[in-house]
């Protein structure tokens, strides 16, 4: 009765048992296939989930916890593991008309999750509010971004989201 | 960590014993590829480590600067996600090398709120024997004094940290009317990068 080997299983001939191309082939196709599914672990490795995604003149009311949606504007898990999510939300046009304050929040799955706010000058620039932390993500979960700003009126915001899986769980 | 893929083959003496020999290379091939896999596996998974602030966090006054996430297994905070080797608390001393690091808090006033006061979160990498910080991060943003606006605080960057170090996740506000809380939900979070020292392959 032919043995194997303990964490992969390789099998092997008993002393005293016949040994013939079978043996041979059963050892050779056991390896081979070990060696394939490693490959597509080094694979893996090299290609890791990545996520960028840009979303353009996003209006947001004063106020207004507001989801940014369309085209870009969130993104699925695509595999279970750990992400680190970037966002950075420009205020596109500068501060005019001023704000008093604004804040960016990523949720998963509707649920907050982290964020980072600004309270920028009443003129001049369009400075940027940035958001990064670590995802625990499962498989199909929905990440999108929230944006709530104060001030005298609407203001158009850009969107950009990076992702990047760290580690890959079960 | 190197890997020998060596594996012995049968000579003109073993042909007689080649079921033995047969075992032999199973359990040789075995030992090679199982150090194989163990490289790819260390290369897809960084050493990491996620800590959750799950309750909200007591009183923090103006002008101090605080030591938070002091401890990554104590209540309020729990571990959620680690793998192996990374252990997080105040005595824990980092394996040296590169790390992306960050922390998310949500600090709120207790009392009344100054507009255009300052909170810092922070990340230091400190000699823990004469306090001097070797290297940090920080960002400072500003008390709105609006209802529901800006309630967050991020901060993100790279260290470097060196045999004996450690990293304190500080917090700073200028708010004299109020103490600060946090509320829930707040995360701490270190992922390595790279060794301190990478063999650079010159072709």
């Amino acid at each position: 009765m032919p043995d194997s080997t303990p964490i992969y299983s390789f099998p092997y001939p008993c002393p005293g048992e016949a040994v013939t191309a079978g043996s041979f082939s059963a050892l050779a196709n056991a390896i081979d296939a070990k060696l394939n599914s490693l490959k597509d672990k080094e694979f893996a490795a090299l290609h890791r989930p990545i996520v960028d995604q840009f979303v353009e003149d996003f209006l947001v009311a004063v106020g207004v916890e507001t989801p940014i949606t369309g085209p870009g504007s969130s993104f699925v898990i695509p595999i279970n593991g750990i992400y680190i999510v970037n966002v950075k939300c420009t205020a596109d046009g500068g501060f005019n008309p001023p704000m008093t304050g604004a804040h960016v929040r990523v949720r998963q799955n509707a649920v907050n999750r982290f964020g980072n706010m600004i309270f920028p000058p009443t003129a001049g620039n369009s400075p940027n509010v940035n958001a990064v932390g670590p995802i625990v993500g499962t498989t199909g979960d929905v990440m999108d971004v929230t944006v709530r700003q104060q001030g005298a009126a609407p203001v158009l915001f850009d969107l950009l989201i990076r992702a990047k899986m760290i580690v890959a769980l079960a | 960590m190197t890997c020998d893929t060596d594996i012995t083959c049968p000579s003109p003496e073993n042909y007689a014993a080649i079921a033995k020999a047969l075992h032999a290379t199973a359990q040789q091939t075995e030992d090679r590829i199982y150090c194989l896999e163990s490289l790819v596996l260390a290369s897809l998974n960084r050493p990491t480590a996620i800590s959750l602030q799950n309750a909200d966090v007591e009183s923090y006054s103006d002008g101090l600067h605080y030591n938070v996430f002091s401890s990554w297994n104590s209540p309020p905070y729990v571990p959620v996600f680690v793998n192996s080797p990374m252990v997080v608390d105040s005595d824990f001393f980092y394996d040296p090398g590169m790390y992306q690091v960050g922390m998310y808090v949500s600090p709120y006033t207790v009392g009344a709120a100054n507009v255009n006061t300052a909170r810092i979160v922070g990340i230091h990498v400190i000699n823990p024997v004469t306090g001097v910080i070797a290297d940090r991060i920080e960002s400072t943003t500003f008390e709105t004094n609006v209802a529901n606006v800006g309630n967050e605080s991020c901060v993100e960057g790279v260290l470097r940290i060196e045999a004996g170090q450690r990293v304190n996740f500080t917090f700073f506000h200028s708010n004299t009317s109020s103490n600060m809380r946090f509320n829930a939900g707040g995360l701490a979070w270190i992922t390595k990068i790279s060794d301190l020292n990478v063999t650079r392959v010159v072709v």
